[in-house]
Formats: structure tokens, sequence, C-alpha cells
């Protein structure tokens, strides 16, 4: 056996014990419940809104309230991948993995791959509830449907990288899920940033005041490149808006980010280690 | 099978390894000793790849580990201390679950033998979880086993584990040995590496201090070699002429007995048998006191005596 052969076999058997946990846990069903609750709630609104300002004509109804759900989804991804490598680590099963003939990217890859796994499962629940919501209201899908679900798996692609990046780094789950809070919400705070600049209206500020500006809005937007949030986002929009320009450029960007994220990651594991604290 | 090569590991100004050279030949059982916090683990997983080295170089089957990781490590098989299972999986799950990561063909076969060899066969169905100590021990040394390695690295692999236990498992090194395995394994139950060792190797503070046989140890250790004398007949005045023997460095009486301190160049047995012989005393036994591992380990570990230079470690 070549070293790929050895990888293909070690990425293959930690995929299937993450998958058989995963099935038998609840985070998954969890999270697809929620995803549907969520999307429930903004079809509801959609449908009121519409009857109480009169419209006749929507245009692929249930493509927002999948938005809401794909957040959810890859949210979800983002959490479980941030505590994937820290929880093996504080369990001491990740050193007795590097026993065998069995290294660091086999190890990220598997987990990687996992996690895309668990997302294609809550999607297709989900998938699931707006096939039966459509068939209980006889509204129709669009080809926009699918679209968001292809572009979903790079998007939750990027989320996965980089919660397990934010897993390498540290040892104990706890610590995990802190950090990921923190910078998430450190990431979504620098987009509501950048969002709250864009509404400032030049005229009203003073010279100094716009160079600063102009200053901080350039610093946000090379950072907001690192948030996994920025391609959800663009990517959600992007399908809203019917760009194929757009939607594309999101693709690839997350498939960059996610093999510059997984690359880091190897790299982080390596020098934190794998030893149990 | 295992070289290293003026290793060191520092961690921020802690020396916890220095300059270490061990060797451990094909075939052989080494015992590897130290007190509590000399690196014995730190120098397990630097052999392992899972610590990295700060200096120095460590050779497995004459290669670095990196210049072939996956085929080096397949013929590697390693027991902890504590086994860190998936207490979720049964073992017969968990088994298969290493069986599929290593790529072992046949392993319902391998994991049946197996099980059955360390008499948990039955058990095969039950959480890892439910495990005593000693059971998931033997699990640990059946994961180490399902590649059939050819070196076996054992940490600490006794500890916490009944007389029955340690038993079980001590057959299973002895066996595995047999079978032409090479065992690398380390441990503070000193007797134990004294039964089934054939070399050991001392590290204390982070250096080896002594790797040899256990007689050779022994040996430089000792000046002089103490030999238990039960005689009749044997009046002060031949004890006198026996204490004056020039091989002879005293003479004592304990618990009825006479305990002689003969000098350690040679054994001098004879000589006494032929000496009482001659001076008319009637000698019902003669026995040479064996200096024991654990008294060997506590005169290097806490005298800080190194065997390379017959000096005592500088710190």
């Amino acid at each position: 056996m070549n070293s790929l052969a050895y990888r293909w076999h070690a990425i293959r058997a930690i995929i299937k014990r993450e998958a058989r946990s995963s099935f038998f846990g609840l985070g998954l069903y969890i999270a697809a419940t929620i995803a549907c609750f969520v999307a429930s709630f903004i079809f509801n609104s959609y449908i009121n809104t519409v009857q109480g300002n009169n419209i006749m004509v929507m245009t692929s109804p249930l493509n927002n309230p999948l938005f809401y759900a794909v957040i959810v989804a890859a949210l979800y991804t983002a959490i479980s991948s941030s505590t994937a490598l820290s929880r093996e680590k504080d369990k001491g099963t990740l050193e007795i993995l590097f026993y065998g003939p069995v290294d660091y990217t086999s190890i990220i890859l598997a987990e990687f791959l996992e996690d895309l796994v668990s997302f294609l499962i809550i999607m297709t629940l989900v998938t699931l509830y707006f096939v039966y919501t459509a068939i209980t209201t006889n509204l129709g899908f669009s080809i926009t449907y699918l679209y968001t679900i292809i572009l979903a798996v790079f998007l939750a692609a990027s989320m996965s990288s980089f919660g397990l990046w934010l897993s390498s780094l540290t040892t104990r789950i706890r610590t995990s899920v802190l950090l990921f809070i923190l910078i998430m919400g450190g990431f979504l705070g620098i987009q509501f940033l950048e969002g709250y600049i864009l509404t400032l209206k030049p005229e009203n500020l003073s010279l100094s005041m716009i160079y600063i500006m102009g200053i901080v809005s350039n610093v946000l937007r090379i950072i907001k490149w690192a948030s996994p949030f920025n391609y959800l986002t663009n990517g959600i929009n992007a399908v809203a808006l019917g760009s194929t320009s757009l939607y594309l450029e999101n693709m690839i960007g997350s498939l960059i980010y996610t093999v510059v994220i997984l690359t880091l990651t190897v790299y982080t594991l390596k020098w934190k280690g794998v030893k149990k604290p | 099978m295992i070289r290293t090569e003026h290793l060191y590991k520092s961690y921020e100004n802690v020396e916890a390894i220095k300059d270490l050279n061990l060797f451990v030949e094909p075939g052989e059982i080494y015992g590897f000793l130290g007190p509590n916090g000399a690196g014995k683990t730190t120098t397990i997983m630097m052999i392992l790849g899972i610590i990295k080295s700060t200096r120095g170089k460590v050779l497995i089957f004459d290669k670095d580990l990196y210049s072939d990781y996956f085929r080096i490590k397949r013929k590697i098989g390693v027991v902890s201390e504590i086994q860190y299972l998936y207490e979720d999986m049964t073992a017969y799950e968990y088994l298969s679950f290493f069986c599929d990561l290593y790529g072992v063909k046949n392993k319902e076969k391998k994991i049946e033998e197996l099980l059955h060899r360390v008499n948990l066969y039955e058990r095969k169905d039950d959480l890892l979880g439910h495990y005593s100590r000693g059971m998931q021990q033997k699990i640990g040394f059946v994961r180490a086993l399902l590649m059939d390695p050819e070196l076996l690295i054992l940490d600490e692999p006794v500890s916490g584990l009944d007389p029955t236990g340690i038993r079980e498992l001590r057959d299973l090194i002895l066996e595995e040995n047999k079978l032409g395995k090479t065992i690398f394994m380390s441990s503070h139950i000193l007797s134990e590496v004294e039964r089934i060792s054939h070399r050991v190797g001392i590290l204390n503070k982070g250096r080896l201090v002594a790797e040899d046989t256990m007689e050779n140890i022994k040996k430089k250790l000792s000046s002089e070699v103490e030999i238990e004398l039960e005689v009749e007949d044997f009046d002060v005045e031949s004890q006198k002429k026996l204490e004056s023997l020039p091989f002879v460095n005293s003479l004592v009486r304990e618990d009825g007995k006479f305990i002689v301190r003969v000098k350690a160049d040679k054994d001098y047995r004879n000589e006494l048998v032929n000496f009482i012989a001659s001076s008319g005393g009637h000698l019902n036994e003669i026995r040479r006191r064996e200096m024991s591992l654990e008294d060997a380990f506590l005169t290097i570990t806490e005298k800080n005596i190194s065997l390379f230079s017959s000096e005592e470690v500088v710190e």
C-alpha cells in the first residue's frame, strides 16, 4: 500500500465512525428541526406580508426560508467542527489514533468530510420538509433551490474548515466553544460595523471623520475575507440577485478559503500537538 | 530496531531530555526505567513522532520515521498506560474501527483470534465504558497487535493492574517476544522489568545513565559482593583469619549467619568453602546475595550516578 492508500483507509474509517456517532446522536436532528422551524417562521411571515399587502404574484416564495435554513445548518456545521479535534484531544483518543499509521492530513480531511456528510444529512431532512411544504401549499420549487443547495455545500465547507482550525488551537471542548462564540461574534460585529459605515452620509461628517471612516472601512473589508460568514451572506445574496458571476465568484472564493484554512489547520495541529492535556 | 542519536527535548527553558543515545536491538525486551518525570513518556512520544525533538535523530528500523511514515508506523504497536477508548463503542466495534483505520485484512478472523487470546471474546459485544481497567488494558494490547507489528512499544503497560492482570499481560508480552517481536517497555514496576527484560536503560533527569544487561549493571555498581554463610564449629580465631584473607573486605554476624563482603572481581565462593573446611568448620549453606534491580535503580537515581562515565551526573 502507498501513502495515499493508507490515508484513504484512515479517512474512510474516521468518517464512518464519526458519521455513525452523529447519526445516532441528537445534534444533527436538533439542527434539522431548528432549521425547519426557522424556515417555517420565515415562510409564515412571508405569506402574511403577501396577504397583508394584497400581492398576487410571488417569485420563488420558498427561497427566503431556505436561505435561513442553510444559515442554521451551516452554523451547526461550524459549531460541530469547532469541537471536533479538541473533543478528541480532551478525551485522549486523538493521541491513540496517532500511535498507528495515521497522519495530520488524514485526521483533518476525515473530520472535514464528515462535517460535510452531516451537513448533507441536515439538508436532506430540510429538503424533505420543503417538499412537504410545497405539496401542502401548492407552491412550486424553482431552479434557485438547486443552486442554493449546491452553493450551500461550498459555504458549509468554509464554515467547517474555519471551525476545524479553531478546534486545532485548543485542547478543551469548552475553550473551543468560547473561542468560536468570541470570534464569530467578532466577525458578525465587523460585518455589522461595515454595514453601519455604509449608511452614514458623508455630507453630515467632517473631513477628518470621512478619512478615518475610509481607513476603517478598508481594514474591515480585508478582515472580513477571513470570515466564513462573508461567503455565506455573499453567496445567499448572489442567489437572491440571480447573478451567475457573483454565484461562481463565491463558489470559487469558498473553495480557495477552505483549502487555505484546512492547510493552516494541518500546520496548527502539528504545532499544538495531539497529546491529551 | 530503535536508535536515538543525541536526542534533546526542551520545553521553554527546561531540558526534559538531554543527549539521549539509546539502542534497542531486534528481538530483545528492553526495559526503559526512570523515576516519575524522568522523561520516559516524552522519549516514547518522540520515537513515535507525536512530539518533535528539539535536536537529534530517531531511527526506527534504521530509517528516519518521516522517510517512510506509514510503512514504519504499520510495523509498530503501542500500548499506553491509559487506553482512552471510545466508551460508546463495543469492543468488537472498536477493534473493527482500528482494523479499518490501519487497513487490516480479514479483520473478523483477526479480532476473533486476538480476543480469544486475551479471554475477552465472550465480552466482545459489551460497551468499552463498562470494561474494568484490566480489560481495557487488554483491549489496548489487542489494538496494538492488530497489524502484527514487529516492534511493540509499551508505556507503563501493567500500571494499575491487579496481580492476575499483571501476570496475564506479562505472559502476553513474553509470547509476543517468542514470536520474534521486539519489545520496548517503560515501567516503574521494577520487579516486572527485571523478570522479563534482556537489557535495561535507566533514564534519570532526562539523561540515560545506564544501558546494559541487568548482570552488567549490577557488576558495574558493586565493588563488593555479599556472601551469606551458615557455619557450625567456626571459632573466633578462624573468623579472624577469614577476615584477614586478601579478598575479604569485612565479616559481620547477622541473625546467626556470617555475612562476608568480598571483592567483586571474581567469584570467591570456592575459596571460602576451602578455607572453612581447612579451619574445621562445618558449612551448611553458602549463598551469594544478589543485588536487585530495585537496589541498582535506587543507587543510580538517588546518587545521580551515570554508568557511562563512572561519575556523578553534573547538573
